[in-house]
Parts: C-alpha cells; structure tokens; sequence
C-alpha cells in the first residue's frame, strides 16, 4: 500500500466501510453456510476474495474497462485515449481476443502495484504511461499539461495523454457478443472485478438485444458509462435523436444511473469529455471504494433475500414450557403421577385409617405396582442389578410414545420455525437428536423419584390411633367385664363416674368415635398427602424432561435460530 | 444435394457471369399475361378441394401437428425450457410454412429479407422496389411491423392463404407511382394481435414475394419472437449483415438454425466500408468453418443514400439474383423443395428431440411418484407392523384391562361356564365405563401412531420435493408440508367406526341365540375390548418384558372371547377385526398421499405421447422418401412468371470496375469461379 492511500479523510472513511462490509459479509456466510444455497455461498465467497485481494493490491489504481459489442471501436478509443496505438484494431471481426491494458503511473512502487493488480485481473500485457504525478498540474483535467511531453507523439496526437491522471488502468476488453464465447469468458471475470466500465457501443448495434443482455447482466453495483461511439457517422440531429433513444433503453434495462455519451474515435468527438469523465473518476479513487461497497451490499441483499430476518427473537419461554409440557405428557408423567397419587392414597390409608377398617384398601392393587414400580425405596436394594422401575419400558417407548413424542417436537419445531427458509428448517429438523425418546425414558426411568416418600405424621396417626384403639378395647373390656360379672351376679364395686357418665362407657365411646373423627381427619390429611406426592413426582420428573429436552432439543435448534439471526443480522450490517 | 445446389443456382452476383444468368432467365420466363392469369386462376380455385399427389405427407403433417398440440412440458426439467421453445417454434413453422407450401406447390417463392437490427433491410428492399415500402430511419428498432410485398396478382394467396395464419393482415393499397407519405409511417396498428402489411407492387417478379421482417436480434422481445416466426416460414432467406456486425453471435445462430433445416440462404453484407476487402474473404472463412462455404455472398457497400435509395449499382446484385430465382423454373423449384424437404428433415429430428424431453418428462414425473409413494409406502408399513406386532398395546391398555378382569374371581366365574350370570351382568354392569375406556385407549393409540405417521411422511416428502429441481413446483403449496388439518378428526372417525362395526361384528358372528344370550350376559363393550386386545396381541405375539404384562392378561381376553363364541369363531373375528383395522388405517394414508398425488397429475404428460412423436417422424421419413421424386417431376404445371423490374436488374457495370464485390463461397462451380477465386485472392495479395 503506497503511501498515497488515506491521503483523505473520506477515502480512509470509504475503506473503512469496505472492510466492515467485508467481515460482515464473512460473518453471514459463516453463520448461515449449512443452509445457504450453494451458489449464493460461491459468489459471495467469490466477492469477499477479490475485494479482500483488491484492497490488498491497490487502492491507488482504478480499473477502468472497455467492454462492448464488436467493431464498436473499443480499441480504438483506447488507442485515441493513450494517445498512441496500443491496440490492434482491424475491420475483421472480431478483433481483439485478448484484453491490453494500459497503465498511467508515474512512481516505480505504483507501476509495480499496477502490474501485479493487472496481473490479477488476468491481462497478460499491459503498456505503462508515466503520467505526472502531481494533481495540481493535471487540474482541470481538458487543460493540456505544462510538463515537457515525454512520449513521442503518435501519428495522430488525438488527445492529450497526461489528462488522464495518475494511477488509471485504462482495459481494453474482447467484446461481448461475437461468434467467439471463450471473448466473453475472457471478459467477464474482469468486468465483475472493474472499477468503472464503458460499454462502448455503435449507432448500428444500440438496440441489439443482446447489448441490453449483457447491459442488464453488469454487475449493477459498478458505475457504468455507456458510450455511442462511431458517432461520426450520424448527422447531428440523427446523433441526438439515438443519444435520446439510448437514454431511453439504457434507463430501461439498467438499475443504476447511467451516464451515457456520444464519442467519436477517428474524430475525436466526445473524447475529451469521456477522458475527462474518467479521469475524475480516477482522481477520486471514490470509483473503487464505491464499487466494492456496492457490490457488497449487492451480497448483502443476496444474503437477505435467502435469509429473510425473522421477526421474533429467540425462542420464546411459553413455546419451550409447552414442549416440555407435551413431551411429559408423551412419555406418560401424568399417568405415573396418577399412579403415584393413588397408590399415596391407599398407603396413607392403610396406615392412617381407622385402625379397624384400613386393611380393606390394602387388598386392592397398588397402582404403582401395576405400572411395574416398586413403591417404597429400600437402602439395601439401590445397588441390586435390577433397575428401581421396570414401567418405563412400558410406558415411556413404543410406538405410541414415540408417536407423541414426535409429534410434540414437530409442533415445537413448526411453531420456531414457521416462516423461514426451507433449507434452513430442513438443518433444524436434522438438529434434533434421533435419540430423543431413549433419553426421556431413561430420564424418568433410571430414577427413584417415583417412589414414595413416608409422610411424618403417620408415626403419630398411628400412635393417636393406637390410644384410641387402647381406649376402645379398654373400655370394652371393662364393660364387658362388667356385663359377665353382673351376669354371673358377681359383687363388682361401683364404677366410677365423670359427669354423671360411668367411665367405661365414656372411654369406649371416646374410643370409637375418637378413632372414627381422627381417621376422617387422617383421609383429609392423606389426601394432602398423596396431592403432594404427585406434585412432587411430577415437578422432578418434568424437571428431568426439561433438562433432557434442553440438551436434546432446545439447545441445538436455538443454536440455528441464533445463527440464522446472526446471519440475518450480518447481512443486513454488510447490505446496509 | 449440394453437388446439385450450385449448379442450379448460378452466381448471380458475379461481374461476368450475371449476363448469361440473366439471359437465361429472360428466355426462361417470357412473360405471357393470358397463360399465367389461367395459371393463377386454376391454382387458385383447385385450392380447397383438389387432393394433391402428396396427400399421405399432408396427413402425416396433420398427424404431427395434431400430437404436437398435446405436447406441454409441465415439469421443469432441465430440458423443459428448451423444449418448450422448440415446440413453440416446430408448431409456428407447421402452421406458418410446412402446411401451406404444402398445400400448394407453386404459391409464390417467399423470401424473408431478415438479419440484424441496423443491417438496412428496408433500405435494401425499398430500393430494390424503387418506393417506401417500409421505413428506414436511423433510430432502432425499425421495423416493427412486417411488410410483405407481393405482386397483385399473389395478394389474394398471402391475404387469404394459410400461410402465417397468426397474423392478422393490414392491407396497404399502393401502385408503385404513388409517393409514400413520410408521416404514415409505420401506420397505426389495430390493438389486436401482431399485423402483417401487405403490400403489392408491379415492380417485383412473379413468382416472389419479399418479406421485410423484423430485427433477429432486436431490443424488443415481440420483435424478435416474430422475426423468427417469420424466418421458419420463409423458403428463402436474404440475410442482411453488415460489415461491423458479420461475427455477432445471435445471426449465427439463426444461420445455423437455417443450415441445419438446408434453407436456402443468400448473404447480403452491406455497409462494407470503400476499399475494404478483408471483410468479405473474412466472412467466407467463417461460412466455411461452419460447413456453409455455398452461400452465396452478395457485399453492398456503404454509400450515401440518393432519396433514401441505394444506387442502381450497389443493388444490382441482388436485384438479379432474386429476378433469375424467381423466374427460372427449375431454380425456384429447386429452392422450394430444398427448404421444403431440409425443413421436413429437421422437423422430424426436432420431433425426435421433443421425444426424448418427453421421455425426461415421464422420467421424472415416475421419480416424483416414486418419491410420494415411497415416503407413504413406508409410513404405511410402519404403523401396520406396530399393529402386527402387539407394539400398539401399550401397558396403559393393557393395564385398564386388567383392572376388567380383575382378579381371580372373574376367572372362576368364567370356568364355572357362566353359571352366575347374574354376578357376571352385575360385575359388568359396574365396569362398563371401564371397558369402554380399554376401546378408547387401544383406538387412540393406534390413531396417534397413524397421526405422526402421517405428518412424518408429509414432512419427508415435502422436504424430499423440495430439493428436487423439477418438484419444486409442488412446494409452493406451504400446507402439504403438514399432514391435513382435519387429519386428527378423520382418523378419530375412523376409529369409532371401527369399534361400531366390531359391535356388529360380534352380534353377527353369535348367530346361535345361546350365543347371543352370553353376548348379551358379557355385554358387548366387554367383549369388543376383548377382540381388540386379543386383534392386537394374537397377530405377532408379545416380546420381551412385554409378555410378562401382556401375555397374561391377553390370554384371559382370549379365553373370555373363545368362552362365548369357541376357538374357531374367535379366530375369524380377530383376522377379520384386524383386516378391517388395517384396512381403515391404510385408506385414511392413501388419502393423505393423495393431497400430492392430485396435484402431481396435473403434471403428468401422456405416457405414450414419446412414442407417437418418433413414429410420426418416421413416417414423416418414409412418407417424403416415397412422395418427393413424383413430386418434383411434374415441372408442366408451373405457371410462368413475369420477369419485373426490379432496380438494378438490368444494371451492367463498367467491366473495369475493381471494387465491385464477388460472390463468394462456391466450392464448386467450374472454371470459371475458380478464376474468379484466384482472381479474388489475387487482387486481395495486392491491396
């Protein structure tokens, strides 16, 4: 980079923003490569390498192109616009097959630079004008320079040589429409990599369709000139009268503002004013850093147009919950939550009930065992081959559980991906692991949550019903023992009294009735009981879901949906 | 057929052998108004309902034209895009060329003054005409409408013919002594359709008619469409290019086009720049090189328009070349059946080509069915074998039928021979809801399993659609990326049909009133739960842990189901239940694999349709090997024609005159063009 570069301020701002563009651009494609198309991926790929590879060569040099349809007069006015004959120029058609460049450098390093940028660009020769250095001399530009001509003048000095400044690469391109396709392979790679192109062509072949193609193809973020050439040919009413047509068509078919101007080769006519249009172009270099933000924005929108951003962010919490919500549901949480608050019940009843009537629930099955779980965690079994529930196998795979479960992942996965682009949902859908419904079964089987933990008031329930128990057989049997002894008219002291009530019959009743209220209450109480064990079996087991889905599901997805904003996102900072 | 070629159609351009050219033509066709106005007439009424010789080629053309309006290409294959146009282009020609020259050997010899936008065509033909026929300005596209000159006597065959039946005729009345007015030009076009104007001029010979088309290569698309309509149907063509844009690359193309199909083909290279020669020799290398060194090469030089014509001397050429084809008989003939038979040999090659899109067509539409059927055959047999295998009955299921049967005491009660009946009504009069819930559970479960079945398949195959190419189109429907909406309450439907009829089934099956009586004791809900556990269990047998739960108490559903109707009976229940099932289960998927299925047909192309297409080209083949030898021989019927006079025609340049272009390109001819060549490279060597 020579030491011209970042003379200006609004040259080192326009640079700047190149470059931002650039790592955006990478950023994009980085981001969005698995499911970019893969011939977006190619050319934004292609336009990041030679802008990074164009600013690295040089920013002091603008590539100006000729490129046109054939027996335009490309050559020739490169041949009057270098003041020399540099090109071959031939009635046959067509002539030029291979592209000649023509350098206007003064310094050894800008030559240098020049050659390896024209070394790049795929031109093989390439002549070097020394034009001066200075910008001062060469302002105005139509002004011819003071400085003592350096080139022999050619046959026909037709334009002064040295108004065109300092660091022009001036290319003269085969042409675009001939019976030769390997011209246009030539030339295209070097006009998507120009700074400015001239498309030069002819009152003959303006409304070609193929001119108007081709036209339409140029990359749209370089600044295009269009040139009548051989205008001599026409009077100068019939000159404007195409000019005006020109206008018309190339507005028509071209998305950017086209200059288009009337040149004449053989009379000179128009070529000051082209050279001068050039030459300014070249002055401000703002012709190069403009192409390349262009065409990088151009990228860009590219990328958006792929990657359409989306209007949400992230994963919204409700839809993560109601995945979680229905893939617990799929594995069957509710139904062994069910179990588990029936099978609390009837344990809570057999110990808390009423002494007399609790073993009845016991002869009822116990749900949990029907699912296949064991009920209550015993220290010495944690360490026995056998896993603590077997249900899980049941429940929890199979088809059926495998029919929910993929159903709750694709609801999940339609709902995050609604309107996005088909590629992309395609990688979102792949991202989710095969393996989901193996993972939930072990989560909620490999694990003793199940079981049932014994409530701290049933030691004392008991005890209470104990007592009571006691009071009832005591007072029974004191009454009892009364009834024998006054039936067997035995002397019995009198018995004692509380408020008027014989004692015996005061603690039977107390007894019984004691045991009934205090069992109800006990009913009351396990049913709290068992509520809390189901919730309880069902916040770890959801909380087990969740952390498997986590992993599983929701992770890998929000990593593509963070990419895909990340990619959206780039691409809107490099299209900006 | 080029070793005739030349022969036949002498180098009219030539400096020196012009005369004898003209001679000839001149003796050839002395005009005779009586004998060719007879002529006129009795073609023109022997039109419609005199059966020409080759009625068999004009019944094969039908035929090919009647196959070709079957012809769409709904898939967009790679080859679609191409073939579209060339069926495009094969149906413009038949209508447009193939059938009218067919219909009548001796219309008029239309030549199509065609080429790039800018070459001067009008300019050529107006000079040759000596009047304004059609305007010529500097601005481009020129040419908007095509303006096709005829003699008077030919206006009713162009103005009422067949030939170029999609245009509408705008007729322009006008002798040639009348002085076109600049500002009517191009006159003002009705809204309807492209127009062709037809105008009539006494000037031209008999025998030809001019066609000013539009640019080949022109800006505007309708321009370009119809230029090449109007080259197809040409018998001859009259190429302008000029001097800076022979090497474009669309010309050329057209001028393939025109050599594979053997028209005949004149190269007019205008604007030749005074005393420039490399052009021309360069011109011809190209023609060489493509396999086309007999053109006949006919160089106009740029020079200043005299009212907006070209002088007599630059015109002359081509002024004699058209007057000696038109009015030499075996020249014109020759040319019509050159074009004639090249364009009928190309259209059968191009029905060859359509063929084979056709084929990809078919090709790829099978793929596409393939792709659909695929997805669902396998979603299919997924859910049928979880049915086989016992996988659908899941614990739950089996559980709430254990909870049925209930322990032992329901066993006992069975092996007593139902002895009890009145425990057994009352036992199941209480779980009733029960059984009821094993029949929704099961019939859930199998509708859940169908449900994703189905939306995994959908989702396959829109995704699977959507990457091939030519299957895109079918995404563009957004709803079959799911399975149909209504899918849940349709399977839910199904299902509760299913238990009706296992209902009916059972009451059917208990014919014996012994029977009915226990059907009626155990209680149809009970039993129908039982048919569904043993339809489910029975069929593939339980595995692995499974037949620890389910073996059990699958086994009691049996025996309660073989208690009531014997071992047989149950086994014709549980095979037709489960057939019934299966069956369900397939139609509610076939009709989910429908939603493609329907909108894939409206892609399909007839599967026979290739073969039709070839065995039309052969018979097209074998039909023009039998016809065209009789068809050529009968050169009495030709009408003669008057000479006309186009400008030039009669010019004879000073035969000291160096510039004046040569024909070109004949490879063979005789002495004299080899003189002429070695005179060409001679005079080339020295400039």
């Amino acid at each position: 980079m020579s030491i011209r570069t970042y003379d200006k301020k609004h040259k080192k701002r326009a640079n700047l923003e190149v470059k931002t563009r650039i790592e955006a651009l990478q950023e994009a494609l980085d981001a969005g490569r698995p499911w970019l198309s893969q011939r977006t991926v190619t050319h934004c790929e292609q336009r990041i390498a030679s802008a990074r590879t164009r600013i690295k060569l040089s920013l002091d040099h603008t590539v100006v192109v000729l490129a046109g349809t054939t027996g335009s007069g490309k050559s020739s006015l490169l041949n009057t616009m270098a003041g020399r004959d540099i090109a071959h120029v031939s009635a046959k058609r067509p002539t030029t097959s291979q592209p000649v460049a023509v350098v206007w450098d003064a310094t050894e390093s800008g030559q240098s630079e020049a050659a390896d940028m024209v070394n790049w660009l795929g031109v093989r020769n390439h002549h070097v004008i020394d034009a001066p250095q200075q910008r001062k001399a060469a302002w105005p530009p139509w002004r011819p320079a003071t400085s003592p001509v350096q080139e022999p003048p050619s046959a026909t000095p037709r334009t002064a040589p040295h108004m065109l400044r300092s660091g022009l690469v001036l290319i003269d391109l085969p042409d675009m429409d001939s019976l030769q396709e390997e011209h246009r392979t030539v030339a295209q790679p070097i006009i998507d990599r120009a700074d400015l192109i001239i498309w030069v062509t002819d009152p003959q072949k303006y409304a070609d369709a193929t001119l108007h193609n081709q036209l339409a193809r140029l990359p749209h973020a370089t600044e295009t000139i269009v040139v009548l050439n051989h205008s001599d040919r026409l009077d100068p009413q019939d000159r404007e009268g195409c000019l005006a047509d020109l206008r018309r068509l190339v507005r028509e078919h071209t998305h950017t503002r086209t200059r288009v101007m009337a040149t004449s080769a053989t009379t000179g006519l128009g070529v000051v004013d082209l050279a001068s249009v050039v030459d300014l172009a070249a002055g401000r270099r703002a012709a190069l850093a403009g192409t390349l933000n262009n065409q990088l924005r151009e990228c860009g929108e590219m990328l958006l147009s792929d990657t359409p951003p989306s209007h949400t962010t992230g994963i919204p919490e409700s839809t993560r919950e109601t995945l979680v919500d229905s893939l617990s549901h799929a594995i069957g949480v509710n139904t062994i939550c069910g179990a588990v608050r029936q099978s609390a019940l009837r344990h809570s009843h057999a110990v808390s009930g009423w002494p007399l009537t609790a073993w009845i629930s016991t002869l009822r099955k116990d749900p949990l065992r029907s699912l296949g779980v064991r009920p209550w965690r015993t220290q010495g079994e944690r360490n026995v081959n056998e896993p603590p529930t077997v249900r899980g196998q049941a429940l929890s795979s199979g088809p059926h559980a495998q029919a929910r479960i993929d159903m709750a992942v694709r609801s999940f996965l339609e709902t995050v991906t609604a309107p996005g682009p088909p590629r992309w949902q395609e990688q979102v859908h792949q991202a989710v692991d095969e393996d989901l419904s193996d993972a939930l079964d072990g989560a909620i089987s490999n694990t003793d949550v199940i079981a049932l933990r014994p409530a701290p008031w049933w030691r004392g329930a008991v005890w209470v019903h104990k007592v009571f128990l006691m009071g009832l057989i005591i007072g029974m049997g004191w009454l009892s023992f009364l009834a024998v002894a006054a039936y067997l008219q035995l002397p019995v002291p009198n018995t004692p009294a509380w408020m008027g009530f014989p004692i015996p019959t005061v603690i039977t009743v107390i007894g019984a009735a004691g045991g009934v209220v205090f069992a109800l209450l006990c009913r009351a109480m396990s049913w709290v009981y068992a509520q809390g064990q189901a919730r309880r079996v069902y916040r770890q087991l959801r909380s087990h879901v969740h952390a498997v889905t986590s992993v599983r599901v929701i992770e890998p997805v929000e990593a593509l949906v963070e990419s895909r904003e990340q990619c959206s996102v780039a691409a809107l900072i490099a299209a900006r | 057929m080029h070793g005739v070629l030349p022969a036949a159609l002498c180098p009219t351009g030539s400096t020196v052998g012009h005369n004898a050219a003209l001679h000839d033509g001149h003796q050839g066709a002395k005009p005779s108004p009586i004998s060719h106005n007879a002529d006129m007439s009795a073609r023109t009424d022997g039109l419609p309902e005199a059966p020409p010789p080759p009625t068999t080629l004009q019944d094969t053309v039908h035929d090919i034209e009647r196959l070709l309006s079957q012809v769409t290409f709904p898939l967009d294959t790679i080859d679609a895009a191409p073939a579209r146009d060339v069926t495009q282009r094969v149906r413009h020609q038949l209508d447009n060329y193939i059938a009218p020259r067919l219909s009548d050997e001796h219309a008029p010899l239309l030549t199509v003054v065609g080429g790039s936008t800018g070459a001067g065509k009008s300019t050529l033909i107006n000079s040759m005409l000596g009047t304004h026929v059609t305007a010529a300005s500097a601005l481009r596209p020129t040419t908007r409408t095509p303006v096709l000159v005829c003699r008077p006597e030919d206006d009713a065959w162009f103005t009422y013919g067949a030939v170029l039946p999609g245009l509408g005729r705008a007729h322009v009345e006008r002798s040639v002594e009348e002085r076109p007015q600049p500002s009517t030009n191009p006159p003002a076009e009705p809204n309807h359709g492209p127009q062709l104007r037809i105008v009539t001029s006494e000037r031209l010979p008999g025998g030809i008619a001019l066609l000013d088309a539009p640019d080949i290569d022109s800006l505007v698309q309708a321009n370009r469409a119809m230029a090449t309509q109007l080259l197809d149907a040409a018998d001859m063509w009259v190429f302008v290019t000029t001097a800076a844009r022979y090497a474009d690359a669309i010309p050329w193309d057209a001028l393939r086009a025109a050599h594979a199909r053997n028209v005949h083909v004149v190269i007019v290279l205008n604007r030749i720049d005074r005393g420039e020669t490399s052009v021309l020799g360069d011109l011809t290398r190209l023609l060489e090189e493509h396999g086309m060194g007999h053109t006949p090469i006919i160089a106009v030089h740029e020079a200043t328009l005299t009212d907006g014509f070209l002088s007599e001397e630059a015109i002359a050429p081509l002024s004699r070349h058209l007057t000696r084809t038109a009015t030499t008989d075996h020249i014109r003939q020759h040319v019509i059946a050159t074009t004639r038979d090249g364009s009928l040999e190309h259209l059968a090659a191009q029905l060859g080509d359509i063929a084979a899109a056709l084929d990809t067509q078919l090709h790829v539409h099978r793929h596409l069915h393939d792709i659909v059927t695929a997805k669902f055959d396998s979603a299919r047999h997924d859910v049928l074998d979880h049915l086989n295998n016992g996988a659908a009955l899941r614990a739950e299921v089996l559980s709430s039928w254990q909870d049925i049967v209930g322990t032992g005491r329901f066993m006992r009660n069975i092996e007593q021979r139902m002895n009890a009946t009145r425990d057994l009504v009352a036992s199941m009069a209480l779980r009733r809801g029960r059984s009821a819930t094993v029949q929704e559970k099961a019939t859930q479960s199998i509708a859940t399993i169908t449900l994703s079945a189905a939306q995994t398949a959908a989702h396959n195959t829109w995704f699977a659609l959507y990457h091939d190419p030519a299957g895109q189109a079918l995404t563009l429907r957004p709803e079959l990326a799911h399975a149909s909406p209504d899918l849940a309450d349709h399977l839910g439907q199904h299902m509760r049909q299913w238990q009706d009829s296992l209902r009916e089934l059972l009451l059917s099956t208990g014919g014996r009133r012994r029977t009915t009586a226990r059907i009626l004791a155990v209680g149809t809900n009970t039993l129908g739960a039982a048919l569904i556990v043993v339809v489910f269990a029975s069929t593939g047998g339980l595995t692995g842990t499974e037949i620890t739960i389910a073996g059990g108490t699958a086994l009691v559903a049996q025996r309660l189901l073989e208690s009531v109707f014997g071992t047989e009976a149950v086994r014709q229940l549980a095979s037709t239940a489960g057939k019934d099932l299966s069956d369900r289960i397939t139609a509610v998927l076939a009709r989910e694999e429908q939603r493609f299925l329907t909108p894939l047909t409206e892609y399909a192309t007839p599967p026979n349709l290739p073969i039709q297409l070839r065995h039309a080209a052969t018979t097209l083949r074998t039909t023009m090997a039998r016809t065209s030898p009789t068809n050529t021989n009968k050169p009495s019927q030709t009408p003669h024609h008057p000479p006309g006079a186009l400008r030039g025609a009669t010019f004879s340049p000073p035969i000291d005159d160096h510039t004046t272009p040569t024909p070109t390109g004949h490879t063979e001819g005789g002495r004299f063009h080899r003189l002429l060549q070695q005179m060409r490279k001679i005079g080339g060597g020295e400039r």
